[in-house]
């Protein structure tokens, strides 16, 4: 198991600087260009071999197009995606053609958030699990049919189902295929975009305790998105918060719900309902609508909604920087505001 | 700063013999006849609502929920049928009147709807009509309930959308719902429900599609509301935090029926029906700690056209008694103050 | 592992969710089931196989030859097979003798039940080559030989002005408008598979200009345009080269339907979890498209050809009907209807509107199978 102290010493096996992706606006017969979402607008992390990482955010704060630019699904405008392959060297994604990329495809793999979309109807499981091995050219049919029958070992289904087709499944049995299906290749990095999402709270916990279980047993990386703070709690060593297509803060589970450093992460968790109906407490609530990626404040983006907002933060986006208490964070204040304690969007230590 | 936690009221029982309760659903049954056989998607839901009271139906995919809030209104449409069981409406304490007896589509019923009963539901964007202004639609929901005219509708509908907090609501009125935000459209839609003051709204995972920030300011908005009107509130979700934050009395529902109801603080600390059990304690929460592995149920719910035989939770049941629970059906039995639970370690009869 | 939720430890009870049979059911076998259950869609199957079967045995169906015309014979009412004999069951047509009215100068046929001829199957008639290999003179039906005289004849569906049969050319009627519409909808199916390909799966300006052509197409009124064109056949042109002619100015307009369904397919596939899925796992564009995509569609492109198809066969009628298209002596639905324009046809010999019937019938048919096809193709239905 990974520690959070330990994380330093790890080697990091993605380095993401900078990305930036935007989307045109296009308006009219001719398609003009009249703006740009800025979906992922500077956005920096790292993540070392063997550990968990989420990113966490509300609507339209780019974590999802974040790991489709690091999946080349879609090409970063800017920035570096360093990625560290098996041979030990460090290539670019954001650098490489599109065909430069598919051999090295087999590092990365993705778990997808919709069960019911990420199988293709049309292909039964041996197909649909087999394919990243068939076209790596990856061992003959028996070899193939060998392996298939022992990831679904390992995801917790019989293998007798390899003949079956998608629609005969539950939604948790198909993220347990899809999961199959993203071990296949034995990728260095798994990146999950919101597996548990369109599941049954019972069998989230199912799937979840399979995901860490997986990583125990193999030493898998995951690159978790997730909008739901629990569920990335239970999973992760380190938490990426973002808003509008920026991070605000980084840290550990432990560090961000009991003492966030950042205003947005505060309101995050002071939103959150709490399981215990003995703990009703009058909260102040966050006001106002998450920003508009193609219409973002100046200066800082949570400006106009953060409750210790200053003249600076108006003009100025203040940088992500490593604070006084060895965090990363992304506020002017850091070093002023005490937001310790859920349920607060707290008083300002003046 | 004070933290005071505020003390959830849970009146159950605290009425005098003879007072009825406002909404009583006894032995609601809603089939739905299909091509493949007959789903039985509520197969007798039972519980009462109070004045004043917020009860919280929670329960997963395929277990009724949904389709309950809408049979109390009438609004299933076929193959699904209401076959049996009563909604009886009580407004004074006295008198009631069963729902279900009403004409569906009838004069009646349709008075009801939008006037002592209102609905909103999960996506706010499909419960408008995309061709009218929001105006247009709110004013017209005033006046089907009321006696207004055009212009006193108006000034009424300005001023719910200043209480749910939209901004310039006078100039909201003229728009479209397209071009209201998400939570925007929510509050509209509340809005919508509340501005003919009914005694009782149905809400229907009203803030399942919404982020977390958005979700606290509508259960912020709809309890306020709540108190400003002494409004009761059906609130109908999969979410056991939001569960814990709203409701008064908690009904938790698996595969078309109530397993276990009773007052929201006992049920969450000693829950009673395995199913409750295991739910609540296979939740992630923020409190847990890190890598903990949450208790998880086996197997996975069955689609409601398998239903298993006797207790339809028994294959998955860590408490199965072989004796029993495959083969007869448990009724719920009173298991605490107030709590009921259907479930054969309270008794077998 | 301490919940492990391996599948052995569940209760046989909700171990399928599905049955075994529908669980490992390919696709096609989905869709066959669900088309199985649309029952009028079914019965239009049957109805539109069986007219496709008279394509093929036109002639082992006939009872006369097509051409063969007798002048004397011209303008008979058809003639009904009674099947008993006073009580006796016997299969006969009452012989009809002619005779012209002197005064009106019309022709007036006469039935005379004392002369019967019998009916019976697997009859002699004309000669012809059974598939086009065989040659024999059997028929399915026909006059049986033995009371035969030389001025007897069996005329089902009565005769028109040149007095030939009209039960046989309604056969080789069918076969020509069967088969015009069974070459167009190829044609157009491969143009229109080909540019919504593009279209769908490029976007941006070639989506554009492509989806601009398609409704330029479609808002051009095709009679008159059809006519115009045909009015440019030189006249001296064989029937086989009007009649491909005809197919392929037909398919120029009809497979915009094909390019649209086809184009939407692609757009929404383009964006799917299993073709990212598909993508990411190393699979270049090419097995992307033939084997993740394109399986998606052929149940849609079998709807919407079957839906083409009606196009077509009213087009040809049509245009024949009008002078415009196929020519006598060539015979197709539309050529035979030309003898049904004028106000005489409905007065005095109705039968001659005859081949109207199966023209709806197909097309009713057709568009009701189209329509079971394309309801039982859709893989998220349930």
């Amino acid at each position: 198991m990974t520690e959070a102290t330990n994380v330093e010493t790890k080697k990091p096996l993605l380095e993401v600087k900078n990305l930036k992706k935007s989307f045109p606006i296009k308006r009219g017969f001719l398609q003009r260009t009249v703006g740009h979402v800025r979906a992922v607008d500077d956005v920096s992390f790292t993540i070392n071999e063997g550990e968990t990482l989420s990113l966490v955010g509300e609507s339209g704060c780019g974590k999802t197009t974040t790991v489709r630019a690091i999946m080349r699904a879609v090409s970063p405008d800017e920035g570096e995606v360093l990625f560290r392959t098996s041979e030990e060297e460090t290539v670019d994604l954001a650098e490489l053609s599109l065909s430069q990329i598919r051999p090295l495809r087999r590092n990365i793999q993705m778990i997808f958030q919709d069960p019911f979309s990420s199988l293709n109807p049309r292909m039964n499981i041996f197909q649909l699990i087999s394919e990243p091995l068939l076209v790596n050219g990856i061992g003959n049919h028996q070899e193939r049919e060998d392996r298939v029958t022992e990831l679904l070992r390992q995801v917790g289904l019989r293998p007798e189902y390899m003949q079956r087709f998608p629609h005969a499944f539950s939604g948790g049995q198909r993220q347990r295929i899809g999961i199959a299906r993203a071990l296949a290749l034995n990728p260095r990095l798994i990146v999950a975009d919101e597996p548990v999402s369109g599941l049954d709270v019972s069998v989230q916990a199912q799937v979840i305790n399979l995901m860490m279980d997986l990583q125990d047993e193999f030493g898998l990386t995951y690159l978790f998105v997730s909008h739901d703070l629990s569920v990335v709690n239970q999973i992760s060593d380190r938490v990426v918060v973002m808003y509008v297509g920026r991070v605000v803060e980084v840290g550990t589970p432990q560090e961000l719900f009991r003492n966030p450093k950042h205003p947005y992460t505060s309101a995050l968790i002071s939103a959150l309902p709490i399981t215990d109906p003995t703990q009703r407490v009058e909260r102040p609530v966050l006001e106002g609508e998450i920003a508009n990626p193609a219409n973002p404040p100046s200066g800082c983006y949570f400006h106009p909604r953060c409750p210790f907002a200053t003249e600076q933060c108006k003009v100025e986006a203040p940088p992500l920087q490593m604070s006084s208490s060895g965090r990363l964070v992304s506020c002017h204040r850091v070093e002023e505001l005490d937001l310790a304690g859920a349920g607060k969007l707290g008083a300002a230590a003046e | 700063m004070n933290m005071q936690p505020t003390e959830s009221e849970t009146v159950i029982t605290e009425q005098e013999t003879g007072t009825l309760p406002l909404l009583a659903v006894e032995d609601l049954q809603t089939y739905f006849f299909t091509d493949e056989g007959t789903v039985k998607a509520v197969d007798g839901a039972s519980f009462e609502v109070l004045p004043g009271q917020t009860l919280g139906i929670v329960g997963e995919s395929g277990c009724g929920k949904s389709i309950t809030a809408k049979s109390i209104l009438q609004i299933i449409d076929s193959p699904g049928q209401i076959v049996g069981g009563q909604v009886k409406l009580s407004l004074d304490g006295t008198e009631s009147r069963n729902l279900l007896d009403m004409e569906p589509n009838g004069i009646e019923i349709r008075a009801i709807r939008g006037g002592e009963i209102s609905m909103i539901f999960q996506e706010p964007m499909t419960s408008f009509s995309p061709v009218h202004t929001f105006g247009n639609q709110i004013v017209e929901a005033i006046r089907l309930h009321s006696s207004l005219d055009a212009d006193e509708a108006h000034e009424l509908a300005v001023d719910w959308m200043r209480r749910v907090g939209i901004p310039s609501p006078e100039q909201r009125m003229s728009e479209y719902a397209y071009q209201f935000s998400g939570g925007q459209r929510q509050r509209a839609m509340i809005a919508m429900a509340l501005c003919t003051e009914p005694r009782i709204l149905i809400a229907d995972e009203p803030t399942t599609a919404l982020d977390v920030t958005t979700q606290a300011q509508i259960l912020d908005i709809l309890q306020s509301l709540q108190k400003q009107n002494e409004m009761s509130i059906l609130f109908i979700t999969h979410d056991l935090g939001v569960i814990a934050e709203v409701a008064d009395v908690v009904a938790v529902m698996y595969l078309g029926k109530v397993v276990e109801i009773g007052p929201v603080e006992t049920i969450f600390a000693s829950p009673k029906h395995p199913y409750t059990k295991a739910l609540l304690s296979s939740m992630p929460t923020i409190d847990a700690a890190p890598r903990e592995r949450m208790p998880s149920i086996t197997g996975a719910i069955p689609h409601p056209q398998n239903r298993p035989s006797g207790c339809s939770f028994h294959p998955r049941c860590p408490s199965y008694m072989s004796d029993i629970c495959g083969l007869k059906e448990p009724e719920l039995m009173s298991v605490g103050t107030d709590q009921q639970a259907s479930c054969f370690l309270y008794g077998r009869d | 592992m301490e919940s492990n939720p391996v599948e052995q430890e569940l209760a046989p009870e909700i171990e399928d969710i599905v049955e075994e049979r529908i669980s490992v059911a390919s696709q096609r076998q989905l869709i066959w089931w669900r088309f199985r259950k649309h029952r009028v869609a079914v019965v239009a199957t049957v109805i539109i196989l069986l007219f496709y079967t008279t394509v093929l045995f036109a002639d082992f169906l006939a009872t006369s030859n097509p051409a063969d015309s007798e002048a004397f014979r011209g303008l008979m009412p058809p003639q009904p097979v009674s099947l008993f004999d006073g009580w006796k069951p016997s299969p006969h047509v009452c012989a009809v003798s002619g005779a012209r009215n002197l005064v009106t100068f019309q022709k007036e046929y006469v039935r005379d039940c004392d002369e019967k001829i019998q009916v019976r199957f697997f009859a002699r008639g004309y000669d012809y080559k059974f598939l086009g290999i065989i040659p024999t003179d059997r028929h399915l039906i026909g006059m049986s030989d033995d009371t035969l005289r030389p001025e007897d004849y069996m005329y089902l569906l009565g005769t028109d002005k040149q007095g030939r049969d009209m039960y046989s050319r309604l056969l080789f009627g069918t076969r020509i408008s069967l088969l015009i519409g069974l070459f167009g909808v190829v044609l157009s199916l491969v143009l229109g598979i080909v540019l919504g390909a593009i279209s769908g799966f490029y976007g941006g300006l070639i989506d554009n200009v492509i989806q601009r052509i398609v409704e330029i197409t479609r808002s051009i009124p095709s009679i008159p345009l059809y006519m115009g064109i045909a009015a440019a056949f030189p006249s001296d042109w064989s029937i086989l080269k009007i009649y491909f002619a005809i197919t392929i100015i037909i398919s120029l307009f009809a497979w915009t339907d094909l390019a649209r369904v086809v184009r939407g397919r692609f757009l929404t596939m383009r964006d799917e979890d299993f073709v990212t899925a598909a993508m990411l796992s190393g699979a270049n564009q090419r097995r992307v498209i033939f084997r993740h995509m394109l399986p998606s569609f052929y149940s849609h492109i079998i709807a919407a050809a079957t839906l083409a198809l009606p196009l077509m066969i009213i087009a040809e009628t049509t245009l024949s009907f009008l002078g415009l298209g196929m020519r006598p002596p060539a015979i197709s639905w539309g050529t035979l209807l030309q003898d049904a324009q004028n106000i005489q046809t409905i007065a005095l010999t109705p039968w001659l509107m005859i081949p109207a019937l199966p023209v709806i019938l197909v097309i009713l048919a057709l568009n009701f199978m189209g329509d079971g096809l394309r309801d039982a193709a859709d893989p998220y239905s349930n």
